[in-house]
């Protein structure tokens, strides 16, 4: 009874309490079932971003440079400042068509080093 | 939000940094700690100067800081007073006051590490609850080099796997927040059932 009564007198800190309690339990969840996905070897090459660039592909998924510029269809030489976003309005194509180009071909070279 | 920022970074680079910390250090709503730590990634990448990104992140927080401790120094006092009038504000904020006096350093410093989503409002009271400069600075200084080295050293080390890097910190400083949330109103819920208790137990003597 003591309890319950001075639960009804200090409600407010006691929600504050209870909501960040669940708050700080939901995301040590997504730590866990986040960590859980990434661990999966499907799951290491991210999806390509509109703000990546050509040298950042080459170091997220540990391809060699001259093959990564050469699907790219870029110049090795100048491509500072070329962001993906950029070239694929150019190119007329979206971001997921060059995932998928940026995948098989991933997938290929991995297959050849085997 | 946070990719259109990071689509800036190969055309404006450090430049990019150095406004969007400084303007996160005055409470600006911009994701300054995802693009200090895909900007590590890019200096990885050979996109920018790892040094210059560093620096330049270094700069604008400590500047940043320093904007947000003076404006509040000058105009916080006065906000601070009108609360001060109000009896029912009134013993919060000269709790608060001293509470700043004694072990605002630290929270300087915390707020810029640890807890550095809550660095805009450490800094603006810390200027309006009248820390004195020095301190504030002192804290201040090593919190910005020891934030900056964080972010652009994983952004660095960890390129390859960015968005696993992000993912975790995310995480890691939701725990952190809603759990010191959660410990400081468990320490009051205690304080308080300790005098209820004691004041229960004194009554049937008195």
């Amino acid at each position: 009874m003591r309890v319950l009564s001075f639960i009804r007198q200090n409600w407010l800190m006691v929600s504050l309490f209870l909501g960040s309690l669940a708050v700080a339990l939901w995301f040590a969840f997504h730590a866990i079932t986040d960590a859980l996905y990434f661990n999966d070897p499907r799951n290491v090459d991210v999806a390509l971003k509109p703000w990546m660039t050509p040298r950042y592909v080459v170091l997220t998924y540990d391809l060699p440079r001259p093959l990564v510029m050469e699907l790219l269809e870029l110049d090795p030489d100048d491509d500072r400042g070329i962001r993906l976003g950029r070239l694929a309005q150019e190119r007329n194509i979206s971001m997921d068509d060059l995932t998928t180009l940026v995948r098989d071909a991933t997938a290929a070279y991995r297959e050849g080093q085997e | 939000m946070t990719e259109t920022v990071l689509a800036l970074v190969p055309d404006y680079g450090v430049f990019l940094v150095f406004g969007v910390v400084l303007l996160a250090c005055l409470a600006v709503p911009l994701p300054a700690s995802v693009l200090v730590l895909t900007s590590g990634s890019f200096a990885a990448a050979g996109d920018i100067s790892l040094l210059t990104v560093f620096l330049a992140a270094v700069a604008a927080y400590i500047l940043g800081d320093q904007l947000a401790y003076g404006v509040s120094r000058k105009f916080g006092p006065s906000v601070l007073g009108f609360f001060e009038r109000s009896e029912c504000t009134a013993p919060v904020v000269e709790k608060s006051k001293e509470l700043l006096q004694r072990r605002g350093a630290l929270a300087v410093l915390i707020s810029h590490t640890i807890l550095s989503p809550t660095c805009p409002y450490v800094s603006y009271l810390s200027g309006a609850g009248g820390l004195n400069w020095r301190s504030f600075t002192t804290a201040a200084i090593p919190g910005a080099l020891i934030w900056t080295a964080m972010y652009v050293g994983l952004g660095y080390t960890f390129a390859s796997q960015l968005e696993q890097v992000a993912t975790i910190l995310s995480n890691f400083f939701g725990v952190v927040l809603a759990g010191a949330v959660a410990v400081v109103s468990v320490v009051l819920l205690m304080r308080r059932w300790q005098a209820q208790t004691a004041t229960q137990s004194q009554e049937p003597t008195s």
